[in-house]
């Protein structure tokens, strides 16, 4: 599907691009100058400056910090406006194209009747309007809307995170692999690529989401099959797969969920099978006006969970649900490009092995 | 008729709001200062073809040159925001 827009439309969500760009490149590392000026004058300890509450207190009343969230949430909302104004004037036709009936390898199947947690009804995630499931082209409109939220650096194919989590799996057979919360899907092309000869599975809560992923994986030739369940409760039998994956999935869930779909994928994993997660870096791991800034999501950029993620440990739950479980990073492009508020960063992994 | 820069009208209002106006104006501006561009340069090789300004395109990421004025026209329009002055 050509999702690019006319040539106004795109010219106004350049502009917002261009804003954040602005943002990253120019103002935070004003803010950033003016931290560390601060530090070196007052030389606060580190346990001062890991409290978010001592440090909204110091920089809620500064003018370059409230500019560059100012700025930073604004740009959300016009970035999602522009998105839905551009490919609104092709709705019709997008619409047309999800609504095909494909003989392709791979499939489809979506459940009407299935709840939607009310932590997932209630939420517009990343600020997208109508959320993942009450737009019928909100596939496309959250694959715009990424490219430009993170100024196009996960690459022209937006697949940067796959090729991440493929750089750091185990090297072992799998056969039957699940994509938990796949989205549109396209970020595991990579892993697809690199088990040609496994069978992939993608689910998501939401129908527009796999509706889009199923039209993208048949233009791409991609067999995958699609369909509509919880992570927290899936349909799969015990032991179904040999991996099971998620990609920026579990910082978007209640802790008692982040649970539950522990729990599941180690009930789904076959004996030997693996469980991926791939996440942003911990706040801990970040120093402390990247983690205080990367925080501000929590309240401010529809990521009502992120704080308690962070504060959670995946570790034990991984142990708690019977998986050997350790942490390891891999590399971002992304957190390695030049303008990013949090430095270089790499991803954290958190792989379980079912014994 | 006179101002009084000594008055803010606006000073019950809040600073996001004027923010949004600002963002959305720019936008408005940038879109069509984007499309008068492409005009005259059709113009000027042709007077022809004006379809080109509905065809889809890429972002401007992955065009030099459009890339470069985006990023000048928005360091030029945001350049207050840069080093802000406090309120009061």
């Amino acid at each position: 599907m050509d999702l690019r827009l006319s040539r106004e439309r795109q010219a106004r969500l350049d502009l917002v691009e261009g804003l954040k760009v602005y943002i990253a490149g120019q103002i935070m590392p004003s803010l950033r100058q003016e931290f560390e000026n601060w530090c070196d004058a007052e030389n606060p300890n580190e346990s001062k400056l890991r409290d978010s509450k001592f440090m909204q207190e110091k920089f809620g009343p500064d003018p370059l910090y409230q500019t560059s969230r100012g700025l930073q949430r604004l740009s959300q909302e016009a970035m999602w406006r522009e998105v839905i104004f551009g490919l609104d004037e092709r709705k019709t036709e997008i619409e047309k194209q999800l609504d095909s009936d494909y003989q392709d390898p791979g499939s489809l199947t979506l459940n009407s009747n299935l709840p939607m947690p009310d932590y997932y009804e209630n939420n517009e995630f990343h600020l997208q309007p109508g959320n993942f499931h009450k737009n019928s082209i909100a596939g496309p409109i959250y694959e715009v809307g990424v490219a430009t939220y993170t100024m196009h650096r996960y690459g022209k194919a937006g697949d940067e995170m796959g090729r991440a989590l493929v750089s750091v799996l185990p090297d072992q057979p799998f056969k039957r692999v699940l994509y938990m919360g796949c989205g549109p899907a396209y970020k595991s092309y990579p892993i697809m690529n690199a088990l040609p000869d496994a069978e992939h599975w993608g689910i998501d809560l939401a129908a527009p989401m796999l509706k889009y992923a199923r039209h993208r994986a048949v233009e791409n030739g991609k067999p995958m099959h699609f369909s509509q369940m919880n992570a927290e409760d899936m349909d799969f039998p015990d032991g179904h797969f040999d991996l099971v994956f998620c990609m920026l999935l579990l910082h978007e869930v209640p802790t008692k969920a982040v649970t539950n779909i522990v729990n599941e994928a180690a009930r789904v994993l076959a004996p030997g099978g693996v469980l991926a997660n791939l996440e942003l870096p911990s706040y801990d791991s970040l120093d402390p006006l990247s983690a205080f800034l990367m925080d501000w999501d929590t309240e401010h950029n529809g990521e009502p969970f992120w704080r308690d993620y962070h504060e959670m440990d995946l570790i034990q739950a991984y142990q708690d649900a019977g998986l050997k479980a350790k942490m390891t990073e891999a590399h971002s492009e992304w957190g390695g490009a030049k303008g990013n508020y949090m430095g270089k960063f790499r991803y954290h992994v958190t792989i379980g092995h079912k014994p | 008729m006179s101002v009084s820069p000594k008055i803010d009208y606006f000073e019950a209002v809040s600073k996001s709001d004027l923010m949004r106006v600002v963002l959305a104006l720019a936008t408005e501006v940038y879109a069509m200062r984007d499309r008068q561009k492409l005009l005259e340069d059709i113009l000027a090789k042709t007077g022809a073809d004006l379809s080109r300004l509905d065809e889809p395109v890429e972002a401007a990421t992955y065009d030099e040159y459009r890339l470069a004025e985006r990023d000048e026209f928005v360091a030029r329009v945001f350049a207050a925001m840069a080093s802000p002055t406090p309120s009061g």
